[in-house]
């Protein structure tokens, strides 16, 4: 990534200057009603633009021959109705072969949407709509002056954002721009923007958000005709771009229209199913795009079938972006939740077996996005910080679920379900850092201890998170001792009473049932994260050649065990051992969020990546 | 309590007090506990920035005694009163704690405010406690620094003792004594590892591509400065010197002073005489060293130094000249007169012919235009042109064809000229004899060419064979297209002038005059006109070597304290035997990586000096260097990426080992598996990307091999003395915990219910 920034930075002013005066041309096609007298450029009036009621639809792609593009200008409206009629629902599910691996089309649209517009979905802000990303991920490769002057480029850093609003939008506008967080990419043709990037460059501050923007410009710019969708030989591991002359490793034959070049017969026709394609797309043609999408859906496969990835994989992939990586498993975990807490205070049976049923239904959710993470990766998902996160609470609900039916206390259940809610919301809804799926940094793919590692102290992690569940139980009963407190209590730890009191424990006869249900989960982290700080170490000493370094990540790993080894001893001497332990897994609890999160955010070290 | 502390305790009693005291404090659980408590601080301050961890606090005070107090007293509230309706129980706790939550919220807002008000905060946000200046430490030495070290051992005291006094040495105790011993163990394993562990790196070239055998490595963290005598050498180690923090060589300027005296270092004396001083006096943990141009008449020029005018340039607003970067013109050399901005164009001239100012202020239509002279027919004119047109030059016979007009397309590397850029016209003259090329420029015209037709000539261009450019036709191109600013001084004494601008905007006419108070507007961004003020203007421009230290907020945190952007002075003095004055220098070294001449790049170069009686004598600032017992030489690397795209998966080093008795073994060493021979380990920690901007990044030999990239390896090179015991001390650890939570209360289990059993009880209750 960091060489790619290099030679964008590099190029990256020559090339914005060129694109953009490509797109101005376009623009100025496209709009011929509007267009100046002789052969100036049109005047860049981008924030006006935004709400005028005739668009381009200029359909200045490059996979179809040059066309009339003035004669097919669409509205919005036009744009949805078109939207509506196009099935994607082969096409999406197409592989393409990007940034080291093989995905489907829809994640690749995905991922680059994000990467220009910030998000995966694409909002008209004319109309409102929302657009599937497959769609405009084609609509910007065959219709992309349609988005020139639209809201389309993400520019991430605010600061960077309002200098850019400040030199090129009326000042009655910028406001409303700097709101919108994207910027339309005629605005980039403007000097006074290029020069803003190129004097970002230099800035330790700014380089970051340039880095960002310039991303977000080169994947609008992307060419679908650059990318690689023929699957290799037999044999092979090298993909190939439509327009690419298998005989030979860069005879790339791009004439910026119709690809040509050798390949089979089959390749050939997918050819021509492109440019049908395109053509279709831009008469807004649905029907002929769909048949030509279909076509290509069926023809891409037979090129090199041994090679290409076999429907049900691509089907896993499609399903596990249809569901934001399954963690709308939350809903069930939440309902989950609520049931066993209701349970609890009510103390019924049945409901009790609802709550646990959906923890099981949401766990079951939960371990397939886990497991189809693992398959589309090719690797046990626990190497960056989305996977460790899900792998953590994927981990603790797993043990809160053992150890609610080997126990049958009811409590683990809820410490799990309320932590798999937790967990899975922020998944759902913070963008976390490599939430991609990507391949991982060398040194991170070719270690076994890694694993054993890692999994050992995201497994520590998992039951100090499950323990401060139980804690809370135990401080609850603690400090507030009223029957229906004891009633909530004596339900967790599997005491229903379905309402009478006959079969009701006393609190401290509760409380130490809670203190042991915490220490069973306690000393298992302990073990777990003191084995998996050592093993950390040896895995260290074997790959940089010292064990133990004070990183950030090493010394706050260490300080969460000395923690429970405080804990452990604090047992011996203190006279309300089992309160104090319920208070430090409290603290031991945001101590290890901070050094799973906070240190990897904030603290530069060896494990930024982890 | 165990029975037998409770037996130690009773016989304590017969020791005198203090040593009673000293006794039972250190088998106290308590002080383990508090010296637990105070490495986790301990780790807490050397591990989170400075500014954070005010921040922390301000907004943990907040908390603890906002809502923290709230919380209490609701609590309370709702114990003391079991009288009071469920509401009114439930209600009123829960409002004081929702107050408290409220002014948590304003607290931290405040917090907020006053970290983001107060410069400090942003200043430190990534100044961690043992990069201020007193304490100038890595993070090892921090973690090593005596009160953590104190700290330890009284911890490891503490354990000892405790457990010597309070755990019965049964059987059923091994998992924690099994612990205790691991613990123990781990730490005499560390004192070993610490005071023996030498690690760093080494850059090894491709054996076929010319890289020799090395046996040498340099430290991670020692710097050293490297003196070269003619054949003595000497490396002076320089664990003093600071890291993050700069330190003026100014003596009058605020802030922390150095002085490290080189000439009292072992062998100094001995290489280069005992008469030569050589002195840090400064440092500069993060900057880097440029040439930039200083008034020499403002410093006393020399007599006889030849006049440079230059002038100094920033834009901003029509007050405030601060928007940009300052920029310096320099009139004697045509790379550095001339400013190429996306929207304008400035040049600055000195006492210009009065045949270029008559060019330059000659009228014409349009973005671009060319004037045409024929001396022999005493023709000129002035045309407007455009690409296709053709001129024909009046009765002189000459037509005139342009053929294309815009950037030239790359800088000069024209000597003299480096760097310069310009615009041209090409195009096709006719005399009526012959047919030839002119390409015309603007900015230089006296960089203008012909290219005359020469089919039969291999070595001609597609152009043409280039020649000098015809003396009967002179065409100069005027490109239009952006507005043209020109800063022209009338004569060579620059200083006190005034200066002429020259304006030339598309589509207009020329326009000139007097540029008054140092300023002129030259483009608009947004709403704001900016303005191009003149800040400075010299008579004798001269350049000088000079650090410039980098702003702190412009500093990679991952690369301060590594020394990669430092800057070492070293001041130099000799006694010379006829001078009352003593021969002094300073010279400025930037941070080599390695200090061989041949990895030397740009300023990161060693500095060689001639100094009276000694010589010349070539310094450079690096690393400290360690001798390996065997040498290396790489004969095969290779990165391996992920199949089908050009990812790195993995790298592998092929080296040929050279022992001491002359013979060669081979070993590899890639990713997670490093190569371990005499007691050292060679991991793979770098590579040779070569430069991927370039088409021949990828360029193979005959062999197959790259030639562009993939030439070097860099392997970390270290030592690793104590880490089997270490290695011990953890299995101890790992085995014993679960002893200690799982077996031991089996053990205990099963032996109460033998009891029970033996006394005829029910086994059923525990």
């Amino acid at each position: 990534m960091v060489r790619t920034m290099k030679r964008q930075s590099g190029v990256a002013r020559v090339t914005l200057v060129l694109a953009a005066m490509m797109l101005l041309c376009g623009q100025a096609m496209a709009q011929a009603v509007r267009a100046p007298e002789g052969n100036n450029l049109p005047e860049p009036e981008m924030p006006d633009q935004m709400n005028a009621p005739a668009h381009g639809h200029s359909h200045a792609h490059r996979l179809a021959d040059d066309h009339d593009h003035a004669a097919h200008a669409l509205t919005p409206e036009q744009v949805g109705a078109f939207a509506d009629r196009v099935d994607l629902s082969r096409f999406r599910r197409l592989a393409i072969f990007d940034a080291g691996r093989a995905k489907v089309l829809d994640t690749m649209a995905r991922e680059h949407l994000s990467k220009i517009y910030g998000k995966a979905r694409w909002k008209d802000p004319i109309t409102d709509r929302k657009y599937d990303p497959v769609f405009t991920f084609l609509d910007m490769q065959f219709n992309q002056t349609y988005y020139i002057d639209k809201p389309v480029i993400h520019v991430e850093v605010l600061p960077f954002r309002r200098q850019m609003v400040e030199a090129v939008v009326a000042a009655e506008q910028q406001e409303k721009w700097l709101k919108i967080g994207r910027l339309a990419p005629l605005m980039f043709t403007d000097p006074r923007m290029q020069q803003i990037i190129d004097d970002s460059e230099a800035d330790l501050l700014l380089s970051k958000a340039r880095n960002q923007v310039l991303q977000a410009w080169f994947a609008f710019r992307d060419d679908l005709s650059d990318m690689k969708l023929v699957s290799p030989p037999a044999g092979g591991d090298h993909w190939t771009r439509l327009a690419e002359d298998p005989r030979g490793d860069s005879a790339i034959v791009r004439t910026g229209m119709v690809p040509g070049g050798g390949g089979t017969e089959t390749i050939e026709r997918v050819r021509a199913e492109f440019t049908r394609l395109a053509h279709a797309w831009h008469d807004a043609d649905a029907d002929t795009v769909n048949a030509a999408m279909n076509a290509i859906a069926d023809l891409l496969p037979q090129v090199n079938p041994q090679s290409y990835p076999p429907s049900w994989l691509r089907e896993a992939e499609y399903l596990y972006n249809a569901t934001h990586k399954f963690t709308i498993g939350y809903v069930v975990y939440f309902v989950a939740t609520i049931a066993l807490l209701i349970a609890f205070g009510v103390s019924r049976l049945w409901l009790i077996r609802t709550g646990v049923t959906l923890l099981i239904i949401g766990f079951v959710v939960h371990s397939v996005g886990f497991a189809i993470r693992g398959i589309i990766s090719g690797r046990w998902p626990i190497h960056n910080q989305f996977e460790s996160f899900m792998a953590l609470s994927w981990f603790a609900v797993m043990v809160g679920v053992i150890l609610m039916i080997a126990k049958k206390q009811w409590l683990f259940g809820a410490a799990a379900a309320a932590l798999g809610t937790c967990s899975l919301v922020i998944a759902n809804t913070v963008d976390i850092p490599s939430n991609e799926v990507a391949q991982v940094a060398g040194i991170l793919a070719t270690s076994r201890i890694l694993y054993i590692h890692v999994n050992m102290v995201i497994a520590s992690y998992a039951l100090i998170a499950l323990a401060f569940f139980v804690s809370l139980f135990y401080l609850g009963v603690y400090y507030f001792q009223s029957r229906s407190t004891v009633q909530f209590a004596a339900a967790g730890l599997g005491v229903v009473t379905e309402g009478s009191d006959a079969k009701l424990p006393g609190p401290q006869a509760m409380l130490r049932d809670l203190d042991r249900a915490q220490m069973i989960v306690l000393q298992l982290a302990f073990w777990l994260l003191g084995t998996g700080i050592l093993l950390g170490a040896y895995w260290a000493d074997h790959a940089w050649g010292r064990w133990w370094a004070w990183d950030p990540k090493e010394t706050w790993a260490l300080i969460t065990w000395i923690i429970y080894l405080i804990v452990i001893h604090v047992r011996i001497v203190s006279k309300a051992p089992a309160l104090n332990t319920a208070w430090l897994s409290v603290v031991g609890f945001f101590v290890m969020l901070w050094t799973h999160w906070g240190v990897n955010l904030l603290l530069a070290g060896l494990h930024s990546y982890a | 309590m165990s029975a037998k502390y409770e037996r130690i305790k009773q016989r304590d009693l017969l020791l005198p007090a203090p040593l009673r005291w000293l006794t039972r404090a250190f088998s106290s659980i308590t002080l383990a506990v508090c010296l637990l408590s105070i490495i986790v601080l301990f780790g807490t301050v050397a591990s989170v920035p400075v500014a954070y961890l005010v921040t922390g606090l301000m907004y943990a005070v907040a908390m603890v005694v906002c809502v923290g107090s709230a919380v209490v007293l609701g609590y309370r509230l709702w114990r003391k009163h079991p009288d009071w309706t469920a509401l009114k129980r439930t209600v009123l706790p829960l409002l004081l704690v929702a107050m408290g939550v409220v002014l948590a919220v304003l607290g931290w807002q405040w917090a907020a405010g006053f970290a983001a008000s107060h410069e400090w905060f942003a200043r430190h946000r990534a100044t961690v406690i043992y990069r201020l200046p007193m304490f100038e430490m890595t993070e090892l030495e921090f973690y090593s620094w005596w009160p953590m070290k104190l700290v330890l051992a009284l911890f490891v005291l503490n354990m000892v003792w405790a457990t010597i006094r309070r755990i019965e040495f049964k059987f059923v105790n091994i998992g924690v004594l099994t612990v205790h011993v691991g613990i123990v163990t781990i730490a005499v394993g560390s004192i070993f590892y610490g005071k023996f562990k030498v690690e760093g790196d080494m850059l090894l070239w491709r054996q076929d591509l010319g890289g020799d055998a090395v046996d040498v490595f340099y430290d991670g963290t020692t710097p050293a400065i490297y003196f070269t005598a003619g054949h003595r050498n000497l490396m002076v180690d320089l664990p003093e010197l600071p890291r993050y923090n700069d330190y003026s060589v100014e003596p009058d300027a605020p802030g922390p002073k150095l002085s490290i005296p080189l000439h009292e270092k072992p062998r100094f004396a001995d290489v280069l005489g005992g008469k030569l001083r050589a002195t840090i006096p400064g440092f500069i943990a993060y900057g880097e060293l440029s040439t930039i141009w200083e008034d020499a008449a403002k410093h006393g020029a020399e007599p006889g130094f030849h006049a440079n005018p230059a002038i100094v340039i920033a834009m901003g607003e029509e007050n405030d000249p601060l928007y940009s970067t300052r920029q310096t013109l320099i009139s004697s050399i045509p790379g550095d007169r001339a400013v190429d901005h996306p929207a304008w164009a400035l040049e600055y001239l000195v006492a210009p012919s009065d045949e270029r100012v008559r060019d330059l202020l000659a009228p014409f239509d349009g973005e671009h235009g060319l004037v045409v002279e024929i001396p022999a027919a005493n023709f000129r004119q002035v045309y407007a042109i455009a690409p296709g047109q053709t001129i024909t030059a009046g009765d002189t016979g000459y037509t005139i064809t342009v053929e294309s007009i815009g950037p030239y397309g790359m800088s000069f590397v024209t000597r003299g000229y480096e760097n310069a850029t310009d615009t041209r016209a090409i195009v096709q003259v006719n005399d009526g004899k012959r047919t030839f090329r002119r390409m015309a420029m603007h900015r230089y015209p006296e960089r203008s060419q012909d290219f005359v037709p020469a089919p039969d000539d291999p070595t001609a261009g597609p152009m043409g064979r280039r020649t000098a450019p015809s003396l009967d036709i002179k065409l100069t191109y005027l490109d239009a297209s952006k507005p043209q600013f020109r800063v022209i001084s009338p004569t060579l004494d620059a200083a006190d002038k005034v200066l002429q601008l020259l304006v030339r905007l598309p589509g207009h006419e020329p326009f000139g005059g007097e540029i008054s108070e140092g300023k002129f507007p030259i483009g608009q961004t947004g709403n704001q006109q900016v303005w191009l003020h003149i800040v400075e203007q010299m008579t004798h421009a001269n350049r000088v070597l000079k650090p410039i230290p980098t702003a702190k907020d412009q500093r990679k945190p991952k690369d301060e304290g590594t020394y990669i952007h430092s800057l070492v002075p070293i001041d130099l003095e000799i006694d010379l035997p006829d001078q009352a004055v003593p021969w002094r220098r300073r010279i400025w070294l930037a941070h080599m990586r390695y200090p061989n001449p041949e990895y030397a790049s740009g300023f990161n170069s060693p500095r060689t000096i001639n100094i009276p009686t000694i010589g010349q004598v070539t310094i450079a600032f690096s690393r400290q260097r360690h001798r390996l017992p065997f040498g290396l030489t790489l004969t095969d690397f290779q990165m391996i990426p992920y199949p089908g795209s050009t990812i790195p998966r993995d790298y592998s080093s092929t080296v040929d080992i050279k022992q001491p008795d002359g013979q060669t073994v081979v070993g590899v060493t890639r990713l997670n598996n490093p190569l371990v021979y005499h007691g050292m380990k060679l991991s793979q920690t770098g590579w040779d990307p070569g430069n991927t901007r370039s088409p021949d990044n990828d360029a193979r030999n005959e062999a197959g091999r790259y030639i562009n990239q993939q030439r070097y390896t860099i392997l970390g090179v270290g030592n690793n003395v104590g880490i089997r015991i270490i290695f011990i001390g953890s299995c101890m650890v790992v085995a014993g915990i679960p002893w200690a939570f799982y077996i031991k209360p089996l053990l205990l289990r099963r032996r109460k219910r033998q009891i029970q059993s033996e006394l005829g009880l029910s086994g059923k209750k525990d």
